[in-house]
């Protein structure tokens, strides 16, 4: 697990340190920075993935900035050579990368580079030279490319770090978009199980739910596996709205599919609408509400064995009511919550969110060291800062619900009693 | 010193502020005045009584003193700078108002007294305050910190006291005739001839905050004319000492 993250230089933030939960939710004004600190977690994934070429970078879900952007420019601080990332990891794994740009590079390219675990060194470059497990690697490195995805094929690294690195390199930043999850725009699923934006929705329907009904429990009296109960509560997610009583994936009568869509002639999503007439109770995702289409989404990328287990979902209330948004991040949390005691080969294990919706903030526990919840402002430079909202030290959950006046942290948000949380407005 | 102010509404805030901060600055006191009730969404109304008693309701003792006096309800950087004093203001006119005397028989079974003396008319309003914030059962301490300053009849009292140059009987002023006197002098202030016979009093919190700010010095005036504004004045200058801010 992504433990801390000490970003310097890096778009808007020009030194923050993060130390993360298990669940974590960014909330703050808008053009604070959060998505900022969401590309910062990707760009120190990407370091330990395929690398910072523009595919390498899109594919994580980040923006294609142009590298000499990526760094950060304030006035009156001169324009640095270098950003860094110093990631640590559970079980003392530590990583740090110092990347470096210029005008005359369209890619970010690798300035020094290390990893150490519980302090012993594995592998570093600089420009003194490189070397991994004790052996120099001078001029055999490529310099778009982190160390640890060149050799962990051919060198032994401990068993720790390669899970540790493993997890983390697939970290992408999710993105739904309607047009996208209704099947109106078709693109590219750059990993399993489903893309950024929801491109290949159908087959990831069909995969999820060949795999629920695998984990399904053979009779009422067989033991409910853990693996099912996750399976099951995501499942429940597409039921939050009240409407659909089952969805599925099937060949549409021509007839019965839009004209709208990119392609009709291939498997679509449908829902079961249990208001509707038996013989016309099948909606496609075309017609289905978005809310509902989201729920699918979020339930994928939370349980689907192939989704990566450590993720970023912008805007987690995208499409959502109030009430709903809170059901999703709970569930987050639970799966998140269950997946830290076993390996179950699936679900979710680490979360970055964003959110501008108060009631997302009710599904966190504050004094639960796993959920962790960032207000992320400007200072008065403009840096990003991002301060984690907790009860102040000492005091106990009765004596804070005292001191709010019975009122929930949603409440607190829309009173203006988080500080930052509504941004700070000029107008 | 930091203040906070709870107050009707928008169009109150400036006078409260302005004229009060002014007048702590006579007695070399520098005080930072800021609102501290939330943005009010397009249905309520624009001010009113129940603004401030209802945010007293919603803000129990405990949650004043967490959030205001004591840092706030989180910790590091997102705790806030304390307040020294929350004032609460509420203007004396309420207390022929019989929905109010009714939310507060039924809130508080207690029974506003009818009077027409202008301090004791004030009076009845902050006896309703001291029951809404209960601070009866606060400490000493904590309530120094509750300023609660009574508007007799309005707001708009003190601006027409701030505005001329004479002392006069100010707090008497009621219905029609404060609706006059304050107007006139807010269109005199901005160098227009006064109409005469107005409807209703301009509530732009805007064009209040011009009038408060040109006016700021009449402060002077309103401590001579307005015993609850100087009372309110008084015990913030104690506080102060108290707190060691002169």
């Amino acid at each position: 697990m992504l433990e801390e993250l000490l970003i310097t230089r890096f778009k808007s933030v020009r030194e923050q340190r993060l130390s993360f939960g298990r669940v974590n939710l960014f909330i703050g004004g808008n053009g604070t920075g959060k998505s900022n600190l969401l590309e910062a977690i990707g760009l120190a994934s990407a370091c330990l993935s395929r690398g910072l070429g523009d595919s390498d970078i899109v594919q994580k879900g980040l923006r294609l900035t142009p590298s000499e952007l990526m760094k950060s420019s304030f006035k009156n601080e001169s324009l640095p050579k270098t950003l860094e990332l110093d990631a640590t990891f559970s079980r003392g794994i530590h990583y740090k990368a110092a990347l470096r740009s210029s005008l005359r590079d369209p890619l970010l390219r690798f300035f020094s580079e290390s990893c150490t675990v519980r302090n012993k060194k594995i592998f570093g470059r600089s420009n003194r030279g490189a070397s991994a497990t004790g052996v120099s690697h001078a001029g055999r490195l490529e310099q778009n490319r982190g160390i640890w995805d060149q050799i962990k094929a051919t060198y032994e690294i401990p068993a720790d770090v390669n899970e540790e690195f493993s997890e983390f390199a697939r970290y992408v930043i999710y993105t739904p978009q309607t047009d996208f999850l209704r099947g109106r725009q078709s693109g590219r699923v750059d990993a399993p199980p489903i893309g950024l934006h929801g491109e290949g929705l159908p087959e990831a329907v069909d995969s999820f739910l060949n795999v629920w009904r695998e984990h399904h429990p053979r009779s009422q009296k067989t033991e409910v596996s853990a693996a099912w109960q996750i399976l099951d509560a995501c499942v429940k997610l597409v039921w939050l709205p009240g409407w659909a009583s089952m969805f599925g994936v099937h060949h549409a009568r021509p007839l019965l599919t839009s004209r709208d869509l990119a392609d009709r002639s291939s498997e679509t999503v449908y829902f079961v609408d249990r208001f509707m007439h038996a013989s016309r109770n099948r909606l496609s995702v075309y017609d289905s509400s978005e809310g509902t289409l989201f729920l699918l989404f979020a339930a994928i990328i939370l349980a689907h064995p192939s989704a990566p287990k450590v993720f970023a979902l912008d805007n987690v209330d995208n499409a959502l009511n109030p009430r709903l948004t809170r059901r999703l991040v709970e569930q987050i949390n639970f799966v998140c919550n269950f997946t830290k005691v076993s390996d179950l080969g699936l679900g979710a294990r680490q979360v970055f969110l964003t959110s501008h919706n108060p009631t997302a903030l009710d599904a966190f526990d504050l004094f639960e060291d796993d959920q962790r919840v960032f207000v992320v402002r400007r200072n008065e430079k403009g840096h990003t800062t991002a301060e984690r909202l907790q009860p102040p030290p000492g005091m106990t959950k009765e004596k804070w619900e005292l001191a709010k006046g019975g009122r929930n942290l949603s409440q607190l948000w829309l009173d203006g009693d988080i500080p930052g949380a509504l941004g700070d407005t000029q107008i | 010193m930091r203040v906070g102010v709870v107050c009707e509404g928008p169009s109150d805030y400036p006078a409260i502020s302005i004229f009060l901060a002014d007048a702590l600055q006579r007695r070399s006191i520098t005080a930072e005045v800021r609102p501290v009730f939330p943005e009010l969404d397009r249905t309520r109304p624009e001010g009113g009584w129940g603004n401030v008693l209802l945010w007293l309701k919603r803000n129990p003792p405990e949650t004043r003193i967490a959030k205001y006096f004591n840092g706030g309800l989180f910790a590091g950087e997102l705790a806030t700078t304390p307040l020294d004093a929350l004032v609460f203001h509420l203007d004396a006119d309420i207390v022929d108002d019989e929905l109010f005397r009714g939310y507060v028989k039924k809130t508080y079974e207690h029974e506003v007294a009818l009077h027409n003396q202008p301090a004791e008319r004030a009076g009845s309003i902050k006896q309703v305050l001291r029951l809404a914030a209960d601070l009866e059962n606060l400490t000493q301490t904590d309530v120094q910190k509750h300023v609660l300053a009574v508007a007799v009849e309005a707001t708009e009292s003190w601006c027409v006291a701030a505005f001329h140059a004479q002392p006069g009987e100010y707090e008497v002023l009621r219905g029609q005739a404060l609706i006059d006197a304050f107007m006139t002098v807010l269109e005199r202030s901005e160098g227009r001839q006064p109409q005469g016979n107005y409807a209703n009093i301009d509530k732009n919190a805007d064009r209040r905050r011009r009038f408060c700010r040109k006016h700021a010095a009449g402060s002077e005036r309103l401590i001579q004319t307005c015993d609850q504004f100087k009372e309110a004045v008084d015990a913030l200058e104690v506080l102060a000492a108290n707190r060691g801010l002169r």
